[in-house]
């Protein structure tokens, strides 16, 4: 009996590795199982991609609309104005210290509300932009990229959000401050201003989500570059 | 035993099915899962995680259908509901194309595909992908490569290989970051690839290739998931042979170059530094000068009269020696400032004389002597003799060339003038004279007049004083010491100026306080 074991132990050992392969091909058997899921990790490096990428190209549109449509006696007295951003009002944790305190729960809340406020925004500003004369393609294509990729990153912190926290984590009260705040100006100067505005602010709180995606990576798993979150 | 076997079967299995889809191509027929009864999804694709592809296999046609065949594909994301694929045409046949809006990077995705036929629905077996799993990239493009200038070490040259990203359309914005993988081999051994992996940048720098012609290949991935793209074109490289003579032209000129540098430095050295040697010599190291007293020149100690006088003329009362008349001071026999030499002083004053003057003009020279009248002295200093010099007061001295016929003896200056005949005890006497100086007068501020002993002087003066000083008894007793010393030197037979001047210094010295009472016995005070 006990040599019978033995050898079941070893033929069980020996074929472990192939049930460890198996799982990685995704043979889903059972849709409800967890086999069939992505794992938590990879969702976090994909949404930190996203974010990273969003940030990088909300960069470059700003300094490509500075150069078109904005005098450099006007750029720095603009960005420098640290409370023009809308989002900056409310409830968000700013400091390193707050967002440090804060419980994961609260931080996806956090990103998953900038996400959903800026979606809108960013399309106004694809009209906004098509409708000046000279505005360079390169601008307009970015923009457009954004707004799709914008929604990719809603739809993958809202996963996050259900994996993480649960089930009915998701019911969160949407302001519709977004619109309201950006009104359509028919005068091009204010136009251009406001468009200005909007990209700087979208790209601080692009930074932002960034941020408090990595965060959230480093508090699951720790490894290299936490220690600076 | 059994059951555990009969547990991992499966699996096994599913091992097996996987790799017929990592190689769509590759119609690997399993012994377990059969895959002809039923459609198989064999095949998925994404080419920039934006949308996907699935392909599957259909139904064995040599069964019993007849050609109706449906098949329709549903998936599920995750635990959503099962739907339909969305584009069953962009793909190609039997495949199912899924857009942006359809495709999510968040969920899973289980499809399966079921055919339907007159003879029932044949389902294939369920497959799950993560769309970022089968990202597969296209090739990379524009593979080129130059060769870099080969340095002197390298046996081989370096090629610099470059390729470019694939279709950047769907690459934008680093969206998928990529990274390369760069394979190369000769041209004659077909198996023996050399591998380079994990390239970051769109170039590679192989360095020192030997010679030969290679080929070159690469391909991508992107980084963090997905599967390795096809290999890119390949690439012929060919390395050429180096031009040998190159290495030794150019060593010559560097020689030529160093050895006429050393030659021109040779050059200059010889014909520059050597010439100048002693000055440089003089440069570096600088002559330590000879001890000696600024201001008098070594060719005073040879007795050269102009030096001396030169160098004596500021003392007061010095008086340069000359053949002229004029020399003479105001020799009178009477009025004569007694004298108030200190012999300190007066031993200071000879100390110099005697560096200036050596012996032998103390010897010497005695007086000039060659014209009948004239007469002088020599600034002789009184060295040997400290004694008291109070008495002297003549500053004449006798001349004492040996005279062959009598002479007017005159002294300027005075009223005197006595016939000095030769051999007459006179010249003795006047031999005797004197190369000394005594002090004469001193002045208010130490000064010294000097003149020359006078110990001879004042016994020949004796002779010529005039009489209104004398008494009768002095003059003959000064008269006969006079006759006594001349004799005595008469009878030495010694050179009379030597035996004179020593007598007369000594007595001059010693006994001149003697001989002094009695000549100062005398009413006066000179002598």
């Amino acid at each position: 009996m006990n040599k019978n074991r033995a050898l079941h132990g070893c033929v069980f050992l020996l074929l472990w590795p192939f049930h460890g392969t198996t799982e990685s091909t995704v043979e889903c058997e059972n849709p409800d199982s967890t086999r069939c899921s992505i794992s938590l990790e990879k969702l976090l490096d994909r949404a930190i991609q996203h974010a990273e990428l969003i940030y990088l190209v909300s960069e470059d549109s700003l300094s490509l609309f500075e150069e078109m449509f904005i005098p450099f006696h006007v750029q720095t007295p603009l960005t420098q104005t640290g409370n023009v951003c809308t989002t900056s009002t409310l409830s968000i944790p700013t400091s390193r210290s707050e967002v440090q305190e804060n419980s994961d729960k609260w931080l996806l809340h956090s990103i998953l509300f900038l996400i959903k406020f800026w979606i809108d925004p960013v399309i106004n500003l694809q009209t906004s932009l098509s409708r000046y004369d000279n505005a360079p393609m390169a601008l307009i294509n970015k923009t457009k990229w954004i707004s799709s990729k914008l929604i990719n990153l809603e739809q993958g912190v809202t996963i996050l959000i259900q994996k993480m926290l649960g089930e009915g984590a998701i019911r969160l009260d949407q302001s519709n401050e977004s619109l309201a705040d950006y009104p359509v100006h028919s005068d091009m100067f204010e136009s251009v201003l406001r468009d200005y505005t909007l990209l700087a602010c979208f790209k601080k709180d692009t930074h932002k989500m960034e941020t408090f995606l990595k965060l959230l990576k480093c508090r699951r798993t720790g490894g290299l570059g936490c220690s600076f979150l | 035993m059994l059951w555990l076997l009969v547990l991992l079967l499966p699996q096994m299995g599913c091992v097996g099915s996987t790799q017929n889809f990592l190689h769509p191509d590759n119609d690997h027929i399993d012994g377990v899962a059969v895959m002809k009864k039923r459609p198989q999804i064999y095949y998925c694709r994404s080419p920039n995680m934006e949308v996907f592809t699935c392909w599957w296999h259909p139904l064995d046609n040599s069964s019993e259908s007849d050609g109706n065949v449906t098949y329709s594909l549903t998936y599920t994301v995750e635990k959503g509901p099962k739907r339909d694929c969305p584009d069953y045409v962009t793909g190609g046949p039997n495949s199912c194309h899924f857009d942006s809006s359809h495709t999510s990077i968040w969920t899973m995705y289980c499809m399966t595909v079921d055919a339907r036929t007159s003879h029932g629905v044949f389902s294939s077996q369920e497959h799950c992908l993560d769309v970022a799993d089968i990202v597969e990239t296209e090739a990379p493009v524009d593979l080129t490569y130059t060769l870099m200038n080969s340095s002197e070490e390298e046996a081989g040259r370096t090629a610099l290989v470059t390729w470019a990203y694939p279709n950047p359309t769907h690459i934008q914005y680093g969206w998928i970051t990529l990274v390369f993988e760069l394979q190369f081999r000769r041209v004659a051994e077909p198996n023996n690839w050399k591998v380079k992996r994990l390239l970051r940048e769109t170039q590679l720098e192989l360095l020192d290739m030997p010679v030969g012609e290679y080929v070159v290949r690469v391909r991508c991935r992107s980084r963090n998931q997905g599967i390795w793209s096809k290999w890119s074109a390949s690439l012929l490289l060919t390395i050429p042979a180096k031009s040998t003579p190159g290495k030794p032209l150019t060593r010559l000129p560097v020689t030529i170059s160093v050895t006429g540098v050393g030659v021109v430095v040779l050059l200059l050295i010889i014909f520059g530094i050597i010439p100048q040697g002693k000055r440089i010599k003089a440069f570096l190291l600088p002559p330590i000068p000879k001890p000696h007293i600024r201001g008098i020149d070594p060719l005073l100690l040879k007795g050269s009269l102009d030096e001396i006088n030169r160098h004596f003329i500021s003392f007061h009362g010095y008086q340069p020696p000359s053949y002229s008349e004029e020399v003479w001071d105001s020799v009178s026999t009477d009025g004569n400032q007694p004298l108030q030499g200190l012999p300190g002083v007066l031993a200071a004053r000879t100390e110099e004389y005697s560096l200036a003057l050596p012996p032998s003009a103390i010897h010497g020279h005695p007086l000039v002597q060659t014209g009948p009248s004239l007469a002088s002295f020599t600034p002789v200093p009184a060295f040997y003799c400290q004694a008291p010099v109070e008495d002297f007061s003549t500053a004449w001295a006798w001349p004492t060339t040996n005279l062959v016929q009598p002479e007017l003896l005159a002294f300027p200056g005075t009223d005197y003038s006595m016939m000095v005949e030769p051999n007459q005890q006179a010249t003795p006497l006047s031999s005797n004279q004197d190369f000394y100086t005594c002090v004469n007068v001193m002045g208010e501020g130490g000064e010294v007049h000097l003149v020359p002993c006078l110990s001879s002087h004042r016994k020949s003066s004796l002779q010529v004083q005039p009489d209104e000083e004398l008494t009768d008894g002095g003059l003959e007793k000064s008269r006969q010491l006079f006759d006594y010393i001349a004799n005595l030197t008469a009878a030495n037979g010694r050179t009379p100026e030597e035996t004179e001047v020593e007598k007369e210094g000594s007595e001059q010295c010693e006994v001149a306080v003697p001989l002094l009472p009695e000549i100062t016995s005398t009413p006066g005070n000179r002598v």
